[in-house]
């Protein structure tokens, strides 16, 4: 048989994974040529003529002198035909046709050949004619049916192809051979359009044990032209249904509608979120992301049924888009029943194949397993037009007329009349059309806006259209009704735009159809025609391929479809299709070195893939990955590239790198809607590691607060330590108001700088006027042995020391009101001598140093001595004296002791003693206590306290506070100045000479014998 | 002893317990006055006596005296001076030595130079001591030359 080979050649070929999408009429290499030559087995033709038939009753000597030059031409043709050259064969076989007409076999070739030139109509005709001549001639209707399963109009066709093929089984029932292969050409012919269950259905009985209904079981070979078939067809569902439909790109507007959706959806306003994917998806309904998008509102909103409808249409729309499947499978996992498992673990299956890093799908997909059953399709509403009653009683009457030939034509008036009744009658027009070949404007006019009704009086006027003739009634109803949403109309336009060629309306329609609904009842035939229309050829994608081995679960089917191990040599596509079976069979390393040689080659889906599988590792394993390719990934915007480096620097101590990484990673997960396994981590490792940069911050706030707060009280501290140094202190006046007791200091103080400093150093400064004076004397006058200024400051060193050592702190010396003037006077004067200068030069400074001689002797020594006025002055009188007695008394008779009242003798009323107030009255306590225990015991013991002023032999006024008593006991003032300081006359001889006076030990008149006391000149 | 002492220039005797004075009025005031030093009573009586002398300039304080050099109101201050009482007279030496002078008949014009701070005191002994003239330490040496002229009578 010369088309054996090349059939079998064929229907293998569709097992071939390479040709899975391949479209029947490219996949099959045209037909057979009906010559029967075995031998002749070159592709695509046959080498020898039809065997001589055997002689019609009728033939005459031209007759046989015709048939056997028709043998000849058709010899010749076919070995043109082997030779390739198809156009002389045709014009061979055209004149042996001629020759014989009636030959079905030259006619059979012929068909063949005009096929292989493209000229279809006349192949076909030329093949019917051919079955006509011998409706059991099997070639023909083998070619028929290769040529129709290439033809564009074989959409549209379909159902009269396939009646007339199967006609053509009928006619073969006594040539198994022949049936046979009719069948196989029929199943690839219900094949290509789309009726892949009808053609398994054709396929399956004759793999059965028994075969056929009245058939021999299948030989071996023939038994693999249908298994490889069926396997085609097994193929060819899944690939399609594995395909992407063509949806319009969606609008920039439409983009930032879906966005702004989205953004509500985050923002927990789904009803809003909702609202908008309602107008976009009228707009753009078939969008997969706006489906996806309002399928997560509806689901925030409780609406899971309507969500799982969006989402279904959307995974038909785009089967590719993992997220889809995830949510749909999800959501039928959570909310779905038993009934719904089976559909879940679809989809969830689907979304792991295509994202095998999604861990949490196998687990979801474990528990789904005892849920899992089948569910069977709800049936398809039945459709009715409207009629009046009356009409339907007219046009039952006029079935039954029509149903025994319609004498005289009463059946068509019944019609008629049962349409001028209710002209919406479908059933009563689509038999009017039938009878008179035409449908009244008031039928079409009715039914204008009733889509269903008009789509069932197009249908029913399309059956009775004759096979091959142009419809020119239908198409403005159809379109109508594609308006009006008729799914059927849709469907029904789509293949007859296929068959006019005009792709791009068909493809729309398809789209449009698989969108109207989630199952919709072509599905398989609109993903077939949707296939024959991409004009899909050669190999499918890898990544197809292997998602198809995958959804079987047969990894290592994939794998070896693939080309078995990854090596560089390959494509990068294959290498990563083969990753992907690896990273799908959890084999990470074998999947991690495929995507690394792929993303070598460029690939970068790769390159993504790589990062997702590394963001997958552990982090020991993590830790030992190459990082370029990750930030190859991450510089092209791959989140888990991000993520993976982000813990990569979490691992190296750099938490600040990390937590930037990780919140690059999730708002680019965010932003593409990435659902990957690691993002919980990721988020969970962000929030930990954005807390403990917080808590890190924080601490750095803390410390730089602590910091600058030291530093600031630092800076207080030391400008208080300048301001102390600079303010603090107190005058040498206000030190002797607060403590009179510095006076002494001061006392000598003054006298020391009048003496050694105004009086025999400046004040030679006069002189400066006096032209003979040496200004050198001058100068050393005042610099020599020590600068005056220099032993300003000294004496007023010891005069601070002293202040400090009774608690106050004098001024520095510059900010001191009497001596700081003085000092800085002195310096002034000091600079002047020690400079040489012109003449005009010497005059200034000769004023200024007489300047500074007037102050010293004026103004500085009048402050000088008014510190001398500061001096205390405490005034004794009876009173004052009275009242210290009586305390000395007081003390004395507690602690026990005698008492001897004293006398008082006051030599003014009131008398003022250069004494501190308390410095004299330890004075006189320490000597009434001494002039008491001298008398103590005694009876005859006196004693008596004088108080008096006098001037001495120079002139001085002195005052005195004398204590007498009657001891006869010796008392001098060598005794006294011997006692040990701290006791009785001893503090009282310390006193005195700290307030620059001077005791007195000196005999009393009778009764008294001595009087004890101290005097101070005043 | 006077020494270095001519008829040209007057001649005061400066009694001090140093040579403060002494050698300021030498550097400043030797082209008009000639100075002799006397270092208490007994040199000062000495000095004075001499005959050359014109006047007397003395200092108030002689703490760095030794007590045994300095008098009282009665004469050379007895040994064994308390430290209070060695104060007091080292205080006011040079009126005390100005008065035992006067008690021996010294009549030359003196200047004390001395801040007493009390008018009554200035007055008491400017008049118990004539001729005397206090001058403290608001005096400049151009001042003080004019009193030493003053003293000698040759006006200011």
């Amino acid at each position: 048989m010369t088309g054996g080979p090349r059939a079998r050649a064929a229907l293998m070929a569709l097992a071939l994974p390479g040709l899975l999408f391949a479209p029947a009429a490219r996949a099959q290499p045209a037909a057979v040529p009906d010559a029967g030559a075995a031998s002749t087995a070159a592709a695509g033709t046959a080498a020898a003529p039809e065997a001589p038939r055997a002689s019609a009753p009728s033939a005459g000597a031209a007759g046989a002198s015709a048939r056997a030059t028709a043998r000849t031409l058709h010899a010749q043709g076919l070995a043109s035909l082997k030779a390739g050259h198809a156009d002389e064969a045709e014009r061979l076989l055209q004149r042996a046709l001629e020759k014989d007409p009636e030959n079905a076999g030259i006619a059979t070739d012929l068909g063949y050949v005009q096929g292989k030139l493209g000229r279809r109509a006349e192949a076909e005709a030329t093949l019917r004619a051919a079955i006509a001549r011998d409706p059991r001639r099997y070639y023909a209707y083998v070619n028929l049916a290769d040529l129709l399963a290439d033809d564009p109009s074989r959409w549209e066709r379909r159902d009269q192809v396939i009646a007339f093929l199967d006609k053509g089984l009928d006619a073969l029932k006594s040539d198994d051979k022949g049936r046979l292969l009719l069948q196989l050409r029929l199943a690839n012919f219900e094949r290509v359009v789309g009726r892949t269950a009808a053609a398994r259905a054709r396929l399956q009985p004759l793999l059965s044990e028994a075969g056929a209904a009245g058939a021999p079981p299948l030989a071996r070979a023939q038994r693999k032209r249908a298994l490889d078939l069926l396997e085609a067809i097994a193929l060819d569902e899944r690939a399609q249904a594995l395909e992407d439909w063509p949806t319009p790109a969606p609008s920039a507007a439409q983009n930032q509608d879906a966005a702004a959706a989205e953004r509500a959806l985050d923002a927990g306003r789904a009803g809003e979120a909702q609202d908008g994917l309602d107008r976009l998806l009228r707009r753009a309904p078939s969008w997969p992301r706006a489906r996806f998008l309002r399928a997560r509102a509806l689901e925030s909103l409780g609406r899971v049924d309507e969500a799982v409808r969006d989402l279904e249409i959307a995974v038909n729309l785009a089967p590719s888009d993992a997220a889809s499947w995830r949510a749909l499978g999800r959501l039928l996992a959570t909310h779905g029943g038993a009934l719904e498992a089976a559909r879940a673990d679809e989809a969830l299956h689907n979304a792991l194949i295509l994202e095998p890093s999604w861990d949490d799908l196998r687990a979801l997909r474990a528990r789904l397993a005892r849920r899992r059953a089948a569910l069977a399709p709800a049936p398809a509403a039945p459709h009715a037009g409207g009629a009046s009653e009356h009409a339907r009683a007219l046009y039952r009457e006029a079935e039954e007329w029509i149903e025994v030939g319609d004498p005289g034509g009463l059946g068509r008036d019944l019609v008629l009349q049962a349409l001028a009744e209710s002209p919406t009658y479908v059933e009563a027009a689509v038999t009017a059309y039938a009878l008179t070949g035409q449908v009244g404007s008031d039928t079409v006019t009715g039914l204008w806006d009733d889509g269903p009704a008009l789509w069932a009086l197009a249908a029913g006027v399309r059956r009775l259209g004759k096979e091959g003739v142009s419809d020119t009634l239908t198409p403005p109803w159809i379109d109508r009704a594609v308006a009006l949403d008729v799914q059927e109309a849709r469907f029904a336009r789509a293949l007859a735009r296929a068959g006019a060629g005009d792709r791009a309306g068909a493809v729309a329609d398809l789209v449009a159809y698989v969108a109207r609904e989630p199952q919709p009842a072509h599905l398989a035939e609109a993903r077939a025609l949707r296939a024959g229309l991409a004009g899909a050829e050669g190999q499918p994608a890898p990544e197809l391929l292997a998602r198809i081995r995958l959804l079987e679960d047969r990894a290592d089917v994939a794998l070896s479809a693939l080309g078995g191990t990854c090596t560089a040599e390959r494509p990068a596509d294959r290498l990563r299709a083969m990753g992907l079976v690896h990273e799908y069979a959890e084999q990470r390393a074998a999947a991690h070195h495929c995507y690394t040689l792929a993303a070598a080659a460029g690939d970068a889906p790769a390159l993504a893939r790589l990062a997702r599988l590394d963001a997958r590792l552990s982090d020991a394993e993590l830790g030992r990955v190459d990082r370029a390719p990750l930030e190859r990934a991450a510089a092209r915007g791959v989140a888990a590239a991000h993520w993976a480096l982000a813990r990569l620097a979490s691992a190296d101590g750099q938490p600040a790198l990390a937590l930037a990484g990780a919140e690059r990673a999730l708002a680019l997960a965010a932003a593409a809607g990435d659902a990957d396994g690691w993002v919980p981590a990721a988020r969970a490792a962000h929030d930990g590691w954005a807390a403990a940069r917080q808590a890190e911050e924080r601490s750095e706030r803390e410390r730089r607060l602590r910091l600058e707060v030291a530093a600031v009280a630092l800076a207080l501290l030391l400008a208080a330590v300048i301001a102390r140094r600079r303010w603090r202190g107190r005058t040498v006046a206000s030190a002797l108001r607060r403590s009179p007791s510095l006076f002494p200091e001061v006392g000598r103080a003054v006298a020391e700088i009048r003496h050694d400093v105004l009086k025999h150093r400046a004040g030679v400064l006069g002189l400066v006027a006096d032209p003979a004076a040496s200004r050198a004397d001058l100068c050393r006058a005042l610099t020599e042995p020590q600068p005056t200024s220099a032993v300003v400051a000294g004496v007023y060193g010891r005069l601070a020391q002293a202040a400090r050592g009774q608690g106050m702190t004098l001024r520095p010396l510059g900010r001191e009101p009497v001596f700081g003037p003085l000092t800085r006077d002195l310096a002034r004067a000091e600079a002047l001598l020690r400079r040489s200068r012109a003449d005009a030069g010497a005059r200034a400074d000769d004023a200024a140093l007489l300047a500074i001689d007037g102050q010293l002797r004026g103004t500085h020594a009048d402050r000088l001595g008014a510190l001398l006025e500061l001096g205390p002055r405490t005034r004794l009188d009876a009173g004052e004296v009275g009242s210290w007695i009586g305390a000395v008394e007081a003390s004395t008779r507690r602690a026990g002791g005698g008492w001897a009242a004293p006398a008082l003798m006051l030599g003014e009323l009131a008398v003022d003693f250069p004494v501190e107030r308390g410095a004299l009255n330890a004075i006189f306590t320490n000597l009434l206590r001494n002039a008491q225990a001298a008398v103590a015991g005694r009876d005859d013991g006196r004693v008596i306290v004088r108080v008096d002023r006098e001037r001495d032999v120079t002139g001085r006024q002195v005052a005195r506070l004398l204590v007498g008593d009657s001891a006869a006991a010796e008392l001098t003032l060598e005794a006294i100045e011997a006692r040990e300081s701290g006791r009785g006359l001893a503090i009282v001889r310390d006193l005195v000479r700290q307030w620059r006076g001077h005791m007195l030990v000196r005999p009393e008149s009778p009764p008294f014998h001595k009087q004890v006391g101290a005097c101070f000149p005043v | 002893m006077l020494s270095g002492v001519s008829a040209a220039r007057p001649c005061f005797v400066v009694c001090e317990d140093g040579s403060e004075y002494l050698d300021r009025f030498r550097r400043f005031l030797d082209d008009a006055f000639r100075f002799a030093a006397a270092g208490d009573y007994a040199s000062a009586l000495a000095a004075a006596g001499a005959g050359q002398a014109r006047g007397l300039l003395l200092d108030l304080d002689f703490r760095r005296t030794p007590p045994d050099r300095l008098v009282d109101e009665a004469g050379p201050a007895p040994p064994g001076l308390d430290p209070g009482s060695r104060q007091r007279l080292a205080e006011t030496q040079g009126i005390l030595i100005l008065r035992q002078l006067r008690a021996r008949g010294v009549t030359l014009p003196a200047l004390l130079f001395a801040d007493l701070d009390d008018t009554e005191q200035t007055k008491f002994l400017e008049r118990t001591l004539a001729p005397l003239t206090i001058v403290s330490s608001r005096a400049g040496i151009v001042e003080v030359a004019g009193l030493m002229r003053a003293a000698l009578g040759g006006g200011r």
